[in-house]
């Protein structure tokens, strides 16, 4: 295949189209993965006062359990809570208060985590429902989940996610035409070759066959050139957050396409390309055949 | 080799581009077609090279019915004939090579074979040290002899050339018509479109005259 400027720039224009629909819809796995991850996290304490009798300690977890959105009922006591809370200043406690000072400050807990099927929005719904049902009790001093931000976040979550599709499907509309179009170009751009085809006794199969090998060899490159890039973006962006140390601490969590996912892409793109390819080209032949040899 | 029985090809119902032509070419004959502008030879050669069909009459090219050929069997009829054309109509992208070797390609032929017809060729046209170039490095005259060489290659029946001195001064043309008429002695049937009377000067071919799609003259020269 001799490269013209037109193969080239048509080459540029698909892996960039290529890259754009990769890049949307990597950041919009990983920001699938973090809100996820954080989804996961979200959790109700429920602070025992510290008179509290064992009787009625379980019976507050009974009714705890009685929800059926319910995954983990964690006790922490005051030993372990201490031990947390300290781990949790991690330096900035040294000389404060030392573990057997802290255990008379802090609470019995009881940590409730939901199933991970549930969206952040049914999570937040679910506590509301526990808070009710467990805050009259008289062992329990407070309950709580973090509840404005958990319900903002929820919604920031949904939005995030419709915005991100919507985006994504924006972009994978306008790939898909801008690389048809480029396509139809090249093809046209070939018309005189194809008239020659055509006029020495070339079957259909035998042009298709010529272009279409041409098309494979443009997806193959434009997809290599994609993936490559792609992915030094993402190792050089993933290092950035790691060593700015961004909080939320996401950056370890932040992953690159999984190799199903490439070859799904490929075989989507590449096939999109392809047919487009073939369509156009039969189109074209379809023209020259009543054309003037003029 | 081409038969025509009272051949019309109208346009639109009413612009009759060719009107009752009957005439036949045996195989190896060379004939000249002459014309004004808007004669009918443009048409008549698409006819005979089956991009157009016939409005009535009969025209049999090879043993080919062309009223009958279907849409599948034109490019094995077109693999009969070889065209040659004022404009050349060479593959840019292609070399010197590649674009003579191109109908053998098409016809499957392997490489060892293709390779010895071709540099054959390239040496009876005169091109054995542009095999490597590409069209737009040659002249016009290297170019038509490049398009006459593809034409040629495949050992074809019938050469339709349509002005193929058009672009070419006098004395490049004379050189192609005596490429054309070494040619034809191997038994091709040449037809060849021109304004250039100076061509059939002599040249003992026959002449076919079009005038407003009516056949006005059928004459030796």
């Amino acid at each position: 295949m001799k490269w013209t400027p037109l193969k080239i720039s048509l080459l540029f224009i698909i892996f960039l189209s290529q890259l754009m629909v990769l890049a949307g819809f990597l950041t919009y796995k990983n920001l699938n993965t973090v809100l996820g991850s954080w989804n996961k996290s979200a959790h109700l304490s429920v602070y025992l006062k510290t008179d509290i009798l064992g009787s009625e300690r379980a019976e507050i977890e009974t009714k705890i359990r009685e929800n059926q959105n319910v995954q983990t009922v964690e006790f922490v006591d005051r030993d372990k809570a201490a031990k947390e809370f300290q781990k949790s200043f991690g330096e900035y406690s040294a000389g404060l208060l030392t573990v057997d000072e802290l255990i008379d400050l802090v609470p019995e807990t009881f940590v409730v985590s939901l199933k991970n099927d549930l969206s952040l929005l049914q999570k937040v719904e679910v506590f509301n429902e526990l808070i009710a049902s467990t805050k009259n009790f008289s062992g329990v001093d407070e309950v709580s989940f973090g509840g404005d931000w958990l319900q903002k976040f929820s919604k920031l979550d949904q939005t995030l996610k419709s915005i991100g599709t919507f985006i994504l499907a924006v972009v994978l509309l306008s790939v898909s035409f801008l690389s048809a179009l480029m396509v139809r170009i090249l093809i046209d751009d070939a018309k005189a070759e194809l008239e020659v085809y055509t006029l020495i006794g070339a079957t259909r199969w035998f042009i298709y066959k010529i272009f279409l090998r041409e098309m494979l060899a443009f997806v193959i490159l434009s997809l290599v050139f994609s993936f490559v890039t792609l992915f030094g973006l993402f190792i050089y962006l993933k290092n950035v957050f790691l060593v700015r140390n961004m909080t939320l601490n996401f950056a370890d969590r932040l992953e690159f396409l999984s190799p199903q996912e490439m070859i799904i892409f490929a075989i989507l793109v590449g096939g999109f390309i392809f047919v487009s390819s073939f369509i156009s080209l039969k189109t074209t032949i379809q023209r020259l055949n009543q054309f003037s040899y003029d | 080799m081409i038969e025509l029985k009272h051949i019309y090809k109208t346009y639109g119902g009413e612009l009759h581009s060719l009107r009752d032509l009957s005439f036949t070419v045996e195989q190896g004959e060379f004939v000249f077609l002459v014309g004004p502008s808007g004669a009918g030879k443009t048409t008549l050669f698409k006819l005979i090279s089956a991009y157009e069909k016939s409005s009535s009459g009969d025209l049999v090219v090879s043993g080919h019915n062309l009223k009958e050929l279907r849409v599948g069997q034109v490019p094995f009829f077109r693999r009969q004939i070889g065209f040659i054309f004022q404009n050349y109509k060479l593959l840019k992208t292609k070399s010197v090579y590649e674009n003579i070797e191109l109908p053998l390609v098409i016809l499957g032929e392997k490489e060892n074979i293709r390779k010895e017809k071709v540099l054959e060729i390239i040496e009876k046209v005169g091109l054995q040290d542009h095999a490597d170039q590409f069209p737009d490095f040659l002249s016009g005259g290297e170019q038509q002899r490049v398009a006459i060489a593809r034409a040629l290659i495949h050992q074809p029946k019938l050469i339709i050339a349509d002005e193929p001195t058009g672009n070419l001064d006098p004395a490049l043309s004379d050189s192609m018509m005596n490429l054309f008429y070494e040619f034809s002695k191997t038994g091709i049937t040449f037809l060849v479109a021109t304004h250039d009377h100076r061509l059939l000067q002599n040249k003992k071919a026959r002449v076919l005259s079009l005038d407003k799609g009516v056949l006005v003259e059928d004459r030796i020269a």
